[in-house]
């Protein structure tokens, strides 16, 4: 209990560092609430935002300025290169088209090829949606100018344009697999992810730091001096560290509940990735002190701190998506037990809408944590035998 | 005429009403105080009462509210580069860089002193005699025992021939012949014309060392003056422990109210009795005995010491949050 | 004087094994790390994936042809393929848009919910299809394929009626009409703007150039008496306290623009295309690592407290900047720069990304000269601050 306490008091000496961290994940995930709330209860399109710089005026032009506005987010900017190109990097859109003065006229006249100017990003999967619709367009009134014999008459174009209404209004249905809290799921799963970062950040620069300041050699021989028993002394650090962790853990677990509201306990792929995520925290906890125990020295703990996190956070797929990150690195940081929490998070995220969790990869994924964690353990017990052994 | 010239002395540091306040503790409180030139002064007092706010102050390393530090007989200021140039510190904690060899430790604290790469040179090679860390030249302070890194701390401080020299408490947690050297070394100085201020708070080396010196308290100087100067002010004259059996409480109580005792305890037939300032203590108390009929059977008489001198001061005015 | 200052301010630093650690091993393994997790993205053409389909007849009676016009209409971006040992194979042309295979609706339904396929296309009386809420891309890519095949039989009713009331006459020229048929837009050298997420490579460059916070509050650290004991033996020798501070800041600032130029050259080394304006992106990361020196130094002069605190910020600072410049999710550089903009102007990282975007989309100079000016000032307002705190001469930790 006093190394308990001790163990508290220094963690409080260390606030300065634990704010922060705490700062920069409320924000991450503040924001990513805002930015990515999937509407998953009913089926929703992927809608580019888009502008259209209308430079022609016509009939045609605005009435196919308007189809695309209906089909896409409307965005207005100024039409610069610099600027529109700043907007796509910057998503905030994602697509632009400049259609010329004289286009209506032009159509039909000056090739196989309509005369538009068009500002796009590097990901020609999603260029392709816009390109598709503006084409399909075109080539719907191009048929029936060319039913026309050319030209679509002037006393026929406003019925023309709205026969091309009708036909570009045809849509087929689309539905989801049912689920009743998929949105909520995909929320827990996107927090819980990014909780793992912040508890190998904090785990290793609060619960590592005072680990290294109470194991430090004058200190500890000075409470062993006292009479205090070493083991007794050893079981309670590694509890402090256990329970401290563990109450962060549940500290932002609770947040979370409060965000998402309790109710998405009831989802069973939540249930399971608290599970997960409470197995992950466990295994960590080995891990902070095995390598504490391995550079007991506090400038080195902030270092790992530092480095392990990020690092982990990029290479198993908890700052970027996990399809992108090259495989060989992802191997390499399976040595990690954030490796297999994170799959575990993504394989609940999808199962929350087939309805059919695949439970063996997800228990298989806990055992490999387990397992860490034991393993991690045994090696600190193995250090710490062989460090006392040396000493005496 | 120099204008450190005070009665045929020289001052070499002088302090006039010296008043330093962080917020509402007054850690100086109107302290004036004069150190000759070429003399070891030294500074005691318990802690936390002003020795190192009272050294950074006469350094110009702390802004005081009120009062006046000379050295040399100039103002001393933060910009007095012509002062400091001729000052040397040995400060309480190892101030060395672990990085660098004992070498150039030394290389690069006088090298702020002395730009001749020369002269420094001579200078190294003469301090790394007289602490004898020349075997050591080459080592890091890491693998340097205690003793050794206080040795490099004080070469650091005194390589570039300082007129004054400032030491604190430069033999904390040293063995022995550690200290010995070093203390044999800081009398070398000040032979050689070094004006010291030592701190410590072992009254041995005080009566070793110093010349003069003061205890300070909450501030203030409660006394100064030479070692037997200090002594004689103690309202303690000796202490004296005589081995008597059998003293019935009329002849304790009558030792008791003798007017040259101080105070008195009689246990088990050791009779210990503190006498007031005054002559033949020893030869009164033996007398009373004999008359009652009492032969002691041994007899110990003490003169008060420099560390009696201390807590006997310092003790009667002990703060109640200390 | 000062010259004596610089060989041991050199000596003392490279020495120290935490500022190793620190200071090089930690940007170059961190650039490592984070090129090998996101290397793929710097393919810059990606395109969707392929969408695995089941078609499903809806009952019986739906005619065959039916299924066919479908199945040769999603032909055309893509290809039919076959079961094998649970998982749907075909020629692995990447170019195949859809992979689609023939079912009946329960096992589809399965198929669906056990992540075999994406989605299940009803062939009924009317279309309509079914799919995992989670692929959102594949939802729409399916959702406006769909539609145009609908659309084109829509099309195509309409004409063969208009035909048909003598509405339209087929046109006299047919040679000159099919040399100006519609055919699609012009894609071939159009604008591409850079991809949103290569914030990630900008603001993880610029992290590295402005992480070395440390070593601005360590130069203080060696030459305020309460920070550190050798400091408070400096302050007894006859040198200004400027003389110091620049004997102790010199060493540590070379030794970071040093750093920060052989981590860009890691970068190429690993191939990373930063648009390759070389001088003018090292000029701009020099300025980020002043910045860092800078900020550093303020927070040293001016932070009262002890060593703690000054730690936290050198760590957490960095990744604050880092956070709202985009490193950690690229959706946050978006929102500042959309809610918050004025953050984006203080934020050195920020500016330093910034800077790189310019760089890299190749627009004119202005934009990039703006960051390099608004750098600048950041580290003449921190210089200043410096300045401030360090000229004051009561310190009451002595």
């Amino acid at each position: 209990m006093k190394v308990f306490k001790h163990f508290l008091k220094l963690l409080y000496s260390y606030r300065s560092t634990l704010i922060p961290y705490l700062v920069i994940f409320l924000v991450i995930f503040a924001s990513l609430i805002m930015s990515v709330s999937p509407d998953l209860e009913q089926l929703s399109l992927y809608e580019p935002k888009i502008v259209v710089f209308d430079h022609d005026d016509s009939a045609l032009s605005r009435h196919f300025t308007r189809f695309l506005y209906s089909k896409n987010e409307k965005v207005e900017i100024e039409e610069d290169a610099t600027v529109i190109g700043d907007a796509i990097f910057e998503d905030r859109i994602s697509y632009a088209v400049s259609i010329p003065a004289g286009f209506e006229a032009a159509f039909g006249n000056s090739g196989n090829y309509a005369d538009l100017t068009t500002y796009t990003n590097y990901s020609d999967g999603l260029n392709q949606l816009v390109d598709s619709q503006i084409e399909s367009y075109l080539m719907t009134w191009d048929n029936f100018r060319i039913a026309y014999g050319g030209t679509v008459p002037a006393a026929e174009a406003e019925a023309t344009l709205d026969l091309v209404d009708e036909i570009m209004s045809s849509e087929v249905e689309g539905t989801i697999l049912s689920t009743e809290n998929g949105g909520d799921v995909a929320i827990v799963a996107t927090y819980l992810r990014y909780l793992n970062y912040i508890l190998l950040a904090l785990g290793f620069m609060t619960v590592g730091r005072a680990i290294t300041v109470v194991e430090e050699p004058t200190l500890k021989r000075r409470d062993l001096v006292s009479g205090y028993p070493g083991r007794k002394r050893t079981m309670w650090l590694f509890i402090s560290a256990f329970i401290v962790m563990l109450l962060i853990w549940i500290l932002m677990a609770l947040v979370m509940m409060l965000l998402t509201g309790f109710s998405v306990i009831g989802e069973t792929s939540v249930r399971w990735m608290l599970l997960s995520s409470l197995t992950h925290v466990l295994s960590i906890s080995t891990l902070v002190l095995l390598l504490t125990h391995i550079f007991p020295s506090e400038g080195t703990t902030s270092f790992l701190g530092t480095i392990i996190a990020l690092a982990t956070a990029f290479a198993t797929g908890i700052f970027i998506p996990r399809e992108i990150i090259w495989q060989p690195l992802q191997t390499a940081f399976s040595f990690l037990p954030t490796y297999w929490d994170v799959s575990n998070q993504y394989i609940l995220e999808e199962a929350a809408y087939t309805q059919t969790i695949d439970l063996t990869s997800v228990l298989q994924n806990i055992g490999i944590m387990l397992l860490m964690a034991l393993v991690f353990f045994s090696l600190t017990l193995i250090l710490r035998r062989v460090r006392e052994k040396e000493t005496i | 005429m120099p204008n450190n010239l005070v009665n045929n002395t020289l001052i070499d540091v002088e302090v006039k009403d010296l008043v330093k306040r962080y917020k509402e503790l007054v850690a100086v409180d109107h302290l004036s105080l004069n150190i000759k030139r070429g003399e070891i002064f030294g500074l005691l007092g318990p802690n936390g009462s002003g020795k190192s706010t009272l050294i950074n102050c006469i350094l110009a390393l702390l802004r005081f509210d009120q009062g006046e530090v000379k050295i040399f007989g100039e103002t001393m200021t933060p910009q007095s580069y012509d002062i400091k140039q001729q000052i040397g510190l040995v400060p309480q904690e190892i101030s060395v860089y672990k990085e660098l060899s004992v070498y150039d430790n030394i290389d690069y604290f006088c090298g702020l002193y002395v730009e001749d790469k020369a002269t420094r040179r001579r200078y190294i090679s003469e301090v790394l005699d007289f602490v004898q860390l020349n075997d050591f030249k080459t080592f890091l302070p890491r693998k340097l025992s205690g003793g050794l890194l206080r040795r490099l701390n004080l070469a650091c401080g005194i390589a570039h021939k300082p007129r004054l020299i400032f030491l604190d408490e430069p033999t904390v947690a040293v063995d022995p012949q550690t200290r010995n050297r070093i203390l044999e070394g800081i009398k070398q100085l000040r032979n050689e014309g070094s004006t010291i201020i030592y701190t410590t708070h072992y009254m041995e080396e005080v009566e070793f060392l110093c010349d003069r010196l003061a205890i300070l308290d909450h501030g203030k100087i409660l006394v100064s003056g030479s070692n037997d100067e200090i002594i004689a002010m103690s309202s303690i004259s000796e202490s004296i422990k005589i081995v008597v059996y059998n003293l019935p409480d009329s002849l304790v109580e009558r030792l008791q109210s003798n007017p040259s005792v101080d105070s008195l305890s009689y246990q088990e037939g050791n009779l210990n009795l503190t006498m007031k300032q005054g002559g033949n203590n020893l030869l009164a108390v033996l007398q009373i005995l004999t008359e009652a009929g009492f032969t002691p059977v041994s007899v110990t008489s003490e003169n008060p010491t420099l560390n009696d001198v201390f807590l006997e001061i310092t003790g009667k005015e002990l703060r109640d949050h200390a | 004087m000062l010259r004596h200052l610089l060989k041991y301010g050199f000596k003392t630093y490279v020495r120290n094994r935490p500022n190793l650690i620190w200071n090089i091993v930690f940007p170059f393994a961190y650039l490592a790390i984070f090129f090998m997790a996101l290397f793929s993205l710097s393919d810059t053409n990606s395109g969707l994936d392929t969408i695995h389909l089941a078609l499903v007849p809806g009952h019986a009676a739906v005619e065959r042809s039916e299924v066919d016009g479908l199945k040769t209409f999603l032909a055309f971006a893509g290809e039919e393929g076959s079961w094998q040992d649970e998982e749907i194979i075909f020629s692995n042309n990447e170019e195949s848009l859809f992979v689609f295979v023939e079912g009946e609706e329960s096992e589809a339904t399965t198929w669906l919910e056990e992540d075999k396929i994406d989605a299940m296309i009803l062939i009924d009386d009317e279309l309509s299809f079914k799919v995992n809420p989670i692929r959102r891309i594949a939802a729409t890519v399916l959702h406006e394929a769909l539609s145009s095949y609908e659309r084109m039989s829509t099309t195509q009713e309409v004409l063969t009626a208009g035909y048909a009331e003598g509405k339209f006459t087929p046109p006299a020229d047919v040679a000159e009409v099919e040399a100006n048929r519609f055919l699609g837009i012009v894609k071939e050298g159009r604008s591409k703007a850079i991809l949103s997420e290569f914030i990630f490579f900008f603001a993880a460059l610029a992290y590295v150039s402005f992480f070395p916070i440390s070593s601005g509050t360590d130069v203080i650290e060696s030459i305020e008496p309460g920070q550190s004991p050798q400091a408070l033996r400096k302050a007894v020798a006859p040198l200004s306290k400027w003389t110091h501070f620049f004997g102790a800041l010199i060493p540590r600032w070379l030794t970071h623009l040093l750093l920060v130029v052989l981590a860009y050259g890691f970068t190429q080394v690993l191939g990373i295309d930063y648009g390759g304006d070389h001088l003018r992106i090292i000029a701009l990361l020099l300025l980020g690592t002043s910045a860092a020196i800078f900020t550093g130094t303020a927070i040293g002069s001016l932070v009262p407290t002890g060593q703690g605190p000054k730690v936290a910020l050198s760590i957490s600072l960095p990744l604050l900047f880092a956070m709202a410049s985009g490193m950690m999710a690229s959706e946050l550089h978006t929102l500042v720069m959309q809610y918050v903009p004025w953050l984006h102007n203080i934020n050195p990282l920020g500016r330093v990304t910034n800077g790189l975007h310019a760089l890299y989309a190749g627009t004119d100079l202005s934009r990039y000269i703006a960051q390099l000016q608004g750098l600048g000032i950041y580290i003449a307002v921190c210089f200043a601050l410096t300045l401030l705190g360090i000229r004051r001469t009561r310190y009451e930790s002595v």
